[in-house]
C-alpha cells in the first residue's frame, strides 16, 4: 500500500498553506539511563550487537557505549557462542556465527554493576525466529517524465511475489553505489495481511531519480511480528509527525527486558531476518 | 440498578400527580410565532402575560400552547432583535393566533427600555445551553474570511480544541466523538471539510444553532457531552430572494422562496471552494489534472396543509474531493436527509413525526494501472422517530417520545490490482429509546424539569466474535474461541437508564440559581489516534469487547441580568464523570483491523471547572467575554501493563486547558460601518518530551519512556478583526451589499501547535525540536456578500 503515501502528500500539502516550522530550544526533562540493544543476526550475516545507553537529548555527537558486557547467542534456546568486543568500537560485539534459516535467536547479555551509569545484571532479548523470505524475480529501470510528485529521471523498480500463507513481514533497504540509503523516510516495512499471495510487478526502490552508471542494490528482509510493531511504532515517531494528525508519543517497545526487574525499560531490538538482494547499474 | 429502577417509580410517581392535579374549563391559545419579513418560524419566542406573569417559548417549529382560564389578555411575543408585539385577546375558547414579529433596526441605537425578551437566561430552566445566533457567527472573523459554525462554538466557555485547525470540538472535558451533531435532526459524523480547517455548515443556509453542554433535555440521547443542534432556513414564504457571497476560499449562493405563497417554500443553498480552478489554468498537464475542493448542498421545503399539519423534507450533501491525477484520489463527505411531519392533535398537544437518513462515506484510491486500488468506508443511519409536547397548562408541559435508530457501519471494502479483495464485516446495530419529561413550574419562581431516558442497543449478526484468553493481553494469538453469528441474531445488548434533571429557583426579576443533573449514554465510540481526529477514522459499535460509555454530570449555576436585562452573566460550575472511554494501546493499529479490539482499551475520565460569561446582545456594541477555568483527566488501569497509561493514575487529557479566555466583540458604527473581533486565549495543551536519545539502526529517536501529556506547549492566543462596509442601498431597489476585510492572526503570532522531535537532517547524530504553528502569520481576507 505504498499509495498511502499520497495520503500524508496530501495532509502535508494543505497544511504547507499556512503552516510553518521552526527548530526551537525546549527545556527537557533527563531521566535515568537505560540500555539500548541494537543487534541482528540473517541467514548470510554474522550476528552482532551495538550495547549503548540513552543520553540527553541536546548531547552532541555519539551515544555512551556499554563496554565490558558478556554477551552470548542462543538458537532454538541453547547457547551457541559468546560474542566478543571489538577492540576499536567500544560497545559493539560480534560472533562467529551465522543464521540459518527457520531457527530462532536470543541474546543474554550480562552488565557488570555500574557499567555506563546502568545497574547492571542480566539482560535478554526475547527469542526471534529466521523466517522465510521470497526471492527477488527481477530488478529493472524506467525513465519517468516526471509529475509535480516525481522529478523526471530514472527510476529503479523490481518485481516480487508474496508467498501464499498470511503472517509475513519484510523490511526493504536500499542502496545507491553501496551507499546505505538510511534516512528515516527510506524506512520501509510491510506485512502481508491484505497483500497475501500477491506478485508486485513494480516497486519502486529509490524515491528519488537515479543516474545512468549508478548501482542500485536492493534487500528484502523478512522480519518478525515484533521487529514489525517496533518499526511500526519508529515509523511513527520518526515520519509521521509534524501535522496535524500525529499519533501520540510513546516509547518504542522493543524486544530486550531486564530478568526478574519488569519495571526497567530496555530499549531497542534484536532482530533476525532472511535476506535476498539484487542489483543493477542503470544504462541508458 | 435497584437504585435506579427506585428513582423511576418516584420520576414516574411525580408525573401522575401532577397530571391528576384538579380540572379545571381551560381555553388553549395557541399558533406559531414567526419573521414577518420572510416567514421563518422563530424559535426559542418568548411568550408572556404579564398580568398573570406566566408565559411559554416556542419550540423548534415555531409553535407555541398556552391554557388558561377564559378572560382578556394582553399577551406580549417577544423574541431577540425583533420588535415586541401585544395583542388583547379575548379567550372564551380555543384560539389561534399566529404573529409575525417584524425585526428590530439595532443601527438606530434605540434602547428599549423594559426589555423582558432576554429574561430568558434567568426565567428559563434550562442551564448550559449557549444559541449563537446566525448573524453573530457571520460577525466573527475567521481564516480566509470563511463563516464557520464549529470555530465560533471553540470561543464559547466550556469548549475547546486541541489545536488550530484540528476536526472537531471537545465540550466540558469531553472526546470529539462524544458532540451529537445534528443538522435537521440528522447525524452528522464528521463535521470538518479540508481535514478540520473549516466546517460544514453553511452559514447562509441555516436558522439556529444551539449548543447543550449539560442539562440535556430527555429528548436527547447518545452521546456523552454534548448535543450541536442545526436546523436549516425553511425557505422565505413571502417572496422569492438570494443571497451568496464571493470570498477567498468560496462562493456561496443560497435560493429561496414560496412555492404557494404562506403555505410552502423552499430553500436551496450551495458552496464550492474554487482553489483548484486556478490549477486549471496551469500549462502543466501534471497539474491540470489535480483537484482539490470541498462543497456543500443544502436543501429544504416545506408545505403546510393546514394549520394542524406542516411537512418539512430537508438535505445535506457535502464532499471534500482530491485527486492528484491518476496517483491518488481521496473523498469524504456527508449525505443526510430527513422527512419531517408536525401534527396538532388538539391546541395542547403537538408532535413531530421524523424519518432520517445519514451516510458519511470516504473513499481512498488510484487510478494509475499498476497500482490501481479503491477503499471505501461508511457509516448508514436510518432513524424512525416521533416526539410529542403537551402543554397541559402554563406551569406543566410534558414531553415523551420514542425512536429506533439502525447502524450499518461498513468499515472498510478495498480491492486493487496489488491487494486481495479484503472487506471488514459490517456491523449492524439498533438504538431505540423512549423517554418522558415534565417540566412543572411549582410557583412561578421555582420551575424543575425532570425527565427518563430510557434506551438500548442491540449490536446484531451477522458477525465474528473471539474470545481471547483471559489471563493474557488481548492479541490475535490468544485467541480461544470463535463464535459466528448470522444475519438477525443478537450478538450483544446493552440498555439503562438516564435520568435528567434541572432546576431553576428565581431570586429575583434579574437573577437566579439553577442546577442539573444528566446521565448520558453512548453506544458507539469514535476510533481515532491521532492528536486531531482524521476523515478517515472509523466508528466502532459496542459489542462483546467494547462497553457503551456512561457520563454522569452535575453543574450549579447562578444567573444574573444587569441594566434593564442589557448584560447577561452566567457563572457555571461542573463535574463530570465519564467511563469506559476507548483509549489505544501504543502503536495501534485501527485500520483495516479485523481485531481491532486487541488494540483498544478502556479507562475513566473526569472534568470539572468554572464558566463565566458575560454577554451583551443588543445595542450598538454587542458580544461576550469568557473564562473557563477547568480540568479534564484520564486515567486508564488495565489487567496487563500494556492496558495501563502513566500507572493507572489521573493524566490531563490532550485538550485538558486550565485556562480558557475569549473575548467577542461587534461594534455598528453607522448604518454603513460595523467592526468585529476576537480574542482567544488559552493554556498550552498538553504534550509529552522526551527524557532522553538513543541510537538505534543509524537513526536518532527520542526516548519517550516518561509519563504520557506530561507537559505542555505554550500558551495559545490571537487576535482577529474584520470591518464590514454594506454599500448603501439604491431608491426602490432590493440589492443590497456589503464588503467585509480582515486579519485572522493580527499580531502573525506563531501557536505552537505541537512540538515534534527529529534527527538533524545534515548530522543524523543531532536531535532537534520542532515546533509546528498551523497559521504562521496574519491571514487577510476580503469577501463580498449580496442579497436581493
Amino acid at each position: 500500500m505504498k499509495n498511502l503515501r499520497y495520503y500524508t502528500v496530501i495532509v502535508a500539502s494543505v497544511l504547507a498553506f499556512s503552516s510553518c516550522q521552526d527548530v526551537v530550544e525546549v527545556d527537557l526533562p533527563n531521566e535515568s539511563t537505560r540500555l539500548v540493544i541494537d543487534g541482528d543476526i540473517t541467514d548470510q550475516t554474522r550476528a552482532k550487537v551495538f550495547l549503548s545507553t540513552t543520553a540527553p537529548y541536546y548531547k552532541n555527537g555519539t551515544v555512551p557505549p556499554v563496554s565490558n558486557a558478556i554477551v552470548t547467542l542462543y538458537e532454538n534456546g541453547s547457547p551457541i557462542d559468546i560474542l566478543t568486543e571489538v577492540d576499536t568500537i567500544p560497545g559493539l560485539y560480534l560472533s562467529s556465527m551465522i543464521g540459518t534459516m527457520g531457527r530462532s535467536y536470543q541474546l543474554v547479555i550480562d552488565i557488570p554493576v555500574g557499567e555506563a551509569g546502568l545497574t547492571g545484571g542480566t539482560y535478554q532479548t526475547l527469542s526471534e525466529r529466521i523466517n522465510r523470505v521470497p526471492p527477488i524475480d527481477s530488478i529493472y529501470t524506467l525513465y519517468d517524465e516526471g509529475s509535480i510528485f516525481f522529478d523526471e529521471g530514472y527510476y529503479a523498480y523490481f518485481q516480487t511475489t508474496e508467498p501464499l500463507g498470511k503472517g509475513d513481514y519484510y523490511r526493504w533497504k536500499s542502496y545507491l553505489n553501496n551507499g546505505f540509503q538510511n534516512d528515516p523516510f527510506d524506512l520501509s516495512v510491510a506485512e502481508d495481511r491484505i497483500v497475501d499471495g500477491n506478485t508486485f510487478d513494480k516497486f519502486q526502490i529509490l524515491d528519488e531519480p537515479v543516474g545512468v552508471g549508478d548501482t542500485i542494490r536492493i534487500e528484502q528482509l523478512s522480519i518478525t511480528k515484533n521487529a514489525f510493531d517496533f518499526y511500526t511504532l519508529l515509523i511513527n515517531q520518526i515520519i509521521r509527525t509534524g501535522s496535524t494528525f500525529d499519533p501520540p508519543a510513546a516509547a518504542i517497545k522493543g524486544n530486550g527486558y531486564k530478568v526478574g526487574d519488569n519495571d526497567e525499560t530496555v530499549l531497542g531490538l534484536f532482530t533476525a531476518s532472511g535476506i535476498v538482494s539484487a542489483e543493477i547499474i542503470v544504462t541508458p | 440498578m435497584k437504585k435506579t429502577i427506585g428513582l423511576a417509580l418516584v420520576l414516574l410517581t411525580l408525573l401522575l400527580s401532577s397530571t391528576s392535579l384538579k380540572a379545571q374549563t381551560k381555553v388553549t391559545l395557541s399558533g406559531h410565532v414567526k419573521d414577518a419579513l420572510n416567514g421563518e418560524e422563530l424559535i426559542g419566542a418568548n411568550i408572556f402575560i404579564e398580568s398573570l406573569r406566566v408565559g411559554t417559548t416556542s419550540n423548534e417549529y415555531g409553535f407555541y400552547s398556552l391554557s388558561l382560564q377564559p378572560g382578556t389578555y394582553e399577551i406580549s411575543y417577544l423574541f431577540i432583535g425583533y420588535k415586541t408585539i401585544t395583542k388583547t385577546v379575548v379567550l372564551d375558547k380555543n384560539t389561534t393566533l399566529n404573529v409575525e414579529l417584524n425585526t428590530d433596526s439595532k443601527t438606530m441605537g434605540e434602547v428599549v427600555l423594559t426589555d423582558k425578551k432576554k429574561e430568558q437566561n434567568v426565567k428559563g430552566v434550562e442551564m448550559s445551553i449557549t444559541k449563537i445566533d446566525v448573524g453573530t457567527i457571520k460577525n466573527i472573523p475567521q481564516v480566509l474570511g470563511e463563516v464557520d459554525v464549529i470555530r465560533s462554538i471553540l470561543l464559547l466557555p466550556g469548549v475547546t480544541s486541541v489545536g488550530e485547525g484540528a476536526s472537531g470540538f471537545n465540550v466540558r472535558g469531553g472526546n470529539v466523538d462524544q458532540n451529537l451533531i445534528l443538522l435537521d435532526e440528522a447525524p452528522v459524523y464528521n463535521s470538518s471539510h479540508l481535514f478540520g480547517f473549516f466546517s460544514v455548515f453553511n452559514a447562509d443556509a441555516l436558522k439556529d444553532v444551539k449548543l447543550y453542554k449539560g442539562g440535556m433535555p430527555a429528548k436527547y440521547g447518545g452521546r456523552l457531552s454534548s448535543v450541536l443542534d442545526v436546523r436549516q432556513k425553511d425557505g422565505n414564504m413571502k417572496r422569492l430572494g438570494a443571497n451568496g457571497g464571493i470570498g477567498v476560499l468560496s462562493s456561496r449562493l443560497t435560493v429561496e422562496g414560496p412555492i404557494q405563497k404562506d403555505k410552502s417554500s423552499f430553500m436551496v443553498a450551495g458552496r464550492r471552494s474554487y482553489a483548484d480552478l486556478f490549477l486549471k489554468l496551469s500549462s502543466d498537464e501534471g497539474l491540470r489534472n489535480n483537484v482539490l475542493y470541498f462543497y456543500d448542498l443544502n436543501a429544504k421545503a416545506n408545505y403546510k396543509f393546514s394549520d394542524k399539519d406542516r411537512l418539512y423534507l430537508s438535505g445535506y450533501f457535502g464532499r471534500d474531493v482530491f485527486k492528484f491525477d491518476e496517483l491518488f484520489g481521496f473523498s469524504w463527505g456527508n449525505a443526510t436527509g430527513s422527512l419531517r411531519w408536525n401534527h396538532l392533535f388538539n391546541e395542547k398537544l403537538f408532535s413531530n413525526f421524523s424519518l432520517v437518513y445519514s451516510d458519511y462515506k470516504y473513499t481512498l484510491g488510484a487510478e494509475d494501472p499498476e497500482n490501481e486500488f479503491d477503499w471505501e468506508s461508511r457509516i448508514i443511519n436510518q432513524n424512525i422517530k416521533a416526539d410529542f409536547t403537551y402543554y397541559k397548562n402554563p406551569r406543566n408541559t410534558f414531553e415523551f417520545g420514542a425512536n429506533a435508530l439502525f447502524y450499518n457501519f461498513k468499515p472498510a471494502k478495498v480491492s486493487g490490482v496489488n491487494v486481495n479483495n479484503f472487506e471488514l464485516e459490517n456491523q449492524v446495530a439498533i438504538e431505540p429509546a423512549v423517554y418522558v419529561s415534565h417540566e412543572h413550574h411549582f410557583t412561578e419562581n421555582f420551575k424543575v424539569q425532570y425527565g427518563l431516558r430510557y434506551s438500548f442497543f442491540l449490536r446484531m449478526g451477522a458477525g465474528t466474535v473471539y474470545e481471547y484468553d483471559p489471563t493474557r493481553p488481548k492479541d490475535p494469538t490468544t485467541v480461544i474461541n470463535t463464535t459466528i453469528y448470522e444475519d438477525g441474531d443478537i450478538i450483544k445488548s446493552f440498555g439503562g437508564l438516564e435520568p435528567r434533571l434541572l432546576v431553576n429557583y428565581i431570586l429575583n426579576d434579574v437573577s437566579s440559581v439553577k442546577a442539573s443533573y444528566n446521565r448520558t449514554r453512548q453506544y458507539i465510540h469514535l476510533i481515532s489516534n491521532t492528536t486531531s481526529a482524521t476523515p478517515i477514522d472509523v466508528w466502532r459499535p459496542s459489542d462483546t469487547h467494547i462497553n457503551p460509555a456512561t457520563a454522569d454530570q452535575v453543574a450549579l449555576g447562578y444567573f444574573r441580568n444587569f441594566k434593564n436585562n442589557t448584560y447577561e452573566l452566567s457563572a457555571e460550575v461542573y463535574y463530570k464523570t465519564m467511563n469506559d472511554i476507548v483509549e489505544y494501546k501504543d502503536g495501534a493499529d485501527l485500520l483495516l483491523n479485523e481485531q481491532l479490539e486487541t488494540d483498544l482499551i478502556t479507562g475513566d475520565a473526569r472534568s470539572y471547572g468554572l464558566e463565566l460569561m458575560l454577554k451583551k446582545q443588543e445595542g450598538k456594541l454587542t458580544g461576550w467575554i469568557s473564562y473557563t477555568l477547568s480540568r479534564s483527566e484520564r486515567k486508564v488501569k488495565g489487567q496487563f501493563a500494556e492496558e495501563t497509561i502513566n500507572e493507572g493514575n489521573y493524566y490531563p487529557s490532550n485538550f485538558d486547558k486550565l485556562h480558557d479566555v475569549s473575548l467577542v466583540l461587534s461594534y455598528q458604527f453607522n448604518k454603513k460601518w460595523s467592526m468585529g473581533t476576537s480574542f482567544a486565549f488559552t493554556t498550552g495543551r498538553p504534550i509529552t518530551l522526551p527524557t532522553g536519545k538513543y541510537q538505534w539502526g543509524g537513526f536518532t529517536i527520542a526516548d519517550f519512556s516518561a509519563d504520557r501529556n506530561g507537559d505542555r506547549i505554550d500558551n495559545y492566543h490571537r487576535l482577529d478583526i474584520s470591518a464590514t462596509y454594506n454599500v448603501p442601498q439604491k431608491e426602490g431597489k432590493r440589492w443590497q451589499s456589503s464588503w467585509s476585510f480582515g486579519v485572522y492572526n493580527l499580531y502573525s503570532r506563531r501557536n505552537t501547535y505541537s512540538l515534534t522531535f527529529r534527527q538533524n537532517e545534515d548530522n543524523p547524530l543531532v536531535g532537534e525540536a520542532v515546533k509546528i504553528s498551523i497559521f504562521g502569520s496574519a491571514i487577510p481576507f476580503v469577501t463580498y456578500n449580496f442579497n436581493f
